[in-house]
């Protein structure tokens, strides 16, 4: 069995993510509670302020955590804000440095929308992430008013659209697997999706 | 649009009145939950509705059962008085809060809840009752009473603090199943620069059908049109697709 933490720091609701991994069978622990280095996935959830994660994230005791896992090509999966984390830049209250694990930087959308986008949005997944294709055109639950622009095209999952604007709904990179969509809270399709990812994501 | 169900809570029952009095014994909330949950809701709003007379929030122990078989977002409410309140609800399983009572007393409250939370977490309540001529005034404490605030006053401020999404409640229009109150939607519409969930007085699905086409980026809230199974979950979601 996988055995993953949830890096608890402070953003967003950790606890639907740990009963959505316990729903699909997992056992997960806190990084706030117990810590091991044998970890084979390291979820980083959230919701809030960019610049406040950041600080926290580029705190010795937690990037020293993250650096060491990194090391040890433990798998990453970063959900809304923690997937924004992964890329180099955010621009929410001013510039802030971000992982640097995926190119891009985190900007706003347009002032015009109604903001946060907040719904269920389509997901278009890129044919070549095999893995994933029986979600392709599923809807998932999106919570955000940034998203990552200037990634580069080898890194995007999947694209999704508000407004008929098209931004990257997820993201990977080696040992990064990042999603702005919420799966924690996309009914059983969510449930599912965790699941193909924690079993086939390499 | 989403489609919300709206779960309000008094002594662990699911009730629902008419004009937010008269309540009536609708069942268990986590078992209606559960079950709206199978039905693919796309939220769930959890109101207590004597909390803020109680000064209390009684909802953390059903939100932290709901959420362990429920994975769509839960907004909860009701006698939201400290950003303590707000993270004990937070840590039970909630996604996110609604304020109203205490936030039209306490303004910046709403400010030092966003400030806290993110926006994204903060939801904010409002009842509004039809007081003139195109006038409506703000009420609190389940539409018992005044707050002496102009609805389109409101609706400006609490986007000033930057709140998420706003709840609005018609307490006119609230259980009487003859439509949302449109009148005051069109009153506020060209203000609201968050999401706007529009509550009370769905009947059938024609009602929210209406919504959809007239308005852009608006989600119901549904109470008596789900409780009193007029209309199911998978059939509204097919007839507005």
């Amino acid at each position: 069995m996988s055995k993953i933490c949830i890096l608890d720091y402070g953003f967003g609701n950790i606890k639907s993510l740990q009963n959505a991994l316990k729903k699909i069978g997992y056992s997960p622990s806190f990084f706030s509670e117990k810590r091991n280095e044998n970890y084979e996935f390291i979820f980083i959830p959230g919701v809030g302020s960019y610049s406040k994660a950041s600080n926290i994230i580029n705190d010795p005791k937690i990037s020293g955590f993250i650096k060491k896992a990194n090391e040890n090509k433990v798998k990453f999966v970063g959900i809304c804000l923690g997937m924004q984390l992964f890329h180099t830049v955010g621009y929410e209250n001013g510039k802030s440095k971000g992982l640097n694990f995926i190119n891009g930087e985190i900007i706003k959308f347009p002032d015009t929308f109604i903001l946060p986008v907040i719904g269920w949005r389509e997901v278009y997944f890129n044919e070549k992430h095999k893995f994933l294709s029986k979600f392709d055109k599923e809807k998932f639950y999106f919570v955000h008013s940034y998203f990552a622009s200037k990634v580069k095209k080898s890194n995007i999952v999947s694209m999704s659209s508000y407004n008929k604007f098209d931004y990257v709904s997820s993201v990977s990179e080696n040992n990064y697997f990042g999603t702005q969509f919420h799966p924690e809270k996309s009914g059983d399709v969510g449930l599912e999706f965790l699941k193909i990812l924690i079993k086939d994501f390499n | 649009m989403r489609i919300i169900a709206r779960l309000d809570i008094k002594n662990n029952f699911v009730i629902k009145g008419i004009n937010l009095e008269g309540l009536r014994k609708i069942g268990d909330p986590i078992s209606i939950a559960n079950n709206y949950y199978e039905q693919k809701i796309d939220e769930i709003i959890y109101i207590d509705s004597v909390a803020s007379l109680y000064r209390r929030n009684s909802l953390p122990d059903t939100i932290e059962k709901t959420s362990e078989n429920v994975f769509v977002p839960m907004t909860v409410g009701g006698g939201i008085r400290s950003l303590g309140d707000i993270e004990l609800l937070l840590k039970s399983g909630a996604d996110k809060v609604a304020i109203n009572s205490f936030g039209t007393e306490e303004p910046n409250f709403i400010n030092e809840a966003v400030k806290n939370f993110g926006s994204s977490t903060i939801v904010i309540y409002v009842e509004a009752k039809k007081i003139s001529e195109k006038k409506w005034e703000v009420y609190k404490y389940s539409g018992r009473e005044k707050t002496g605030l102009d609805l389109i006053y409101w609706i400006d401020k609490i986007q000033e603090f930057e709140c998420g999404e706003i709840l609005l409640t018609s307490v006119d229009y609230e259980g009487m199943k003859k439509g949302f109150d449109i009148e005051m939607v069109n009153q506020i519409y060209d203000k609201i620069k968050v999401p706007l969930i529009l509550s009370g007085g769905c009947g059938n699905i024609e009602h929210i059908k209406y919504v959809k086409k007239n308005f852009n980026n608006v989600s119901v809230a549904l109470a008596s049109l789900l409780h009193y199974k007029i209309a199911n979950i998978k059939e509204i979601k097919r007839e507005i697709e």
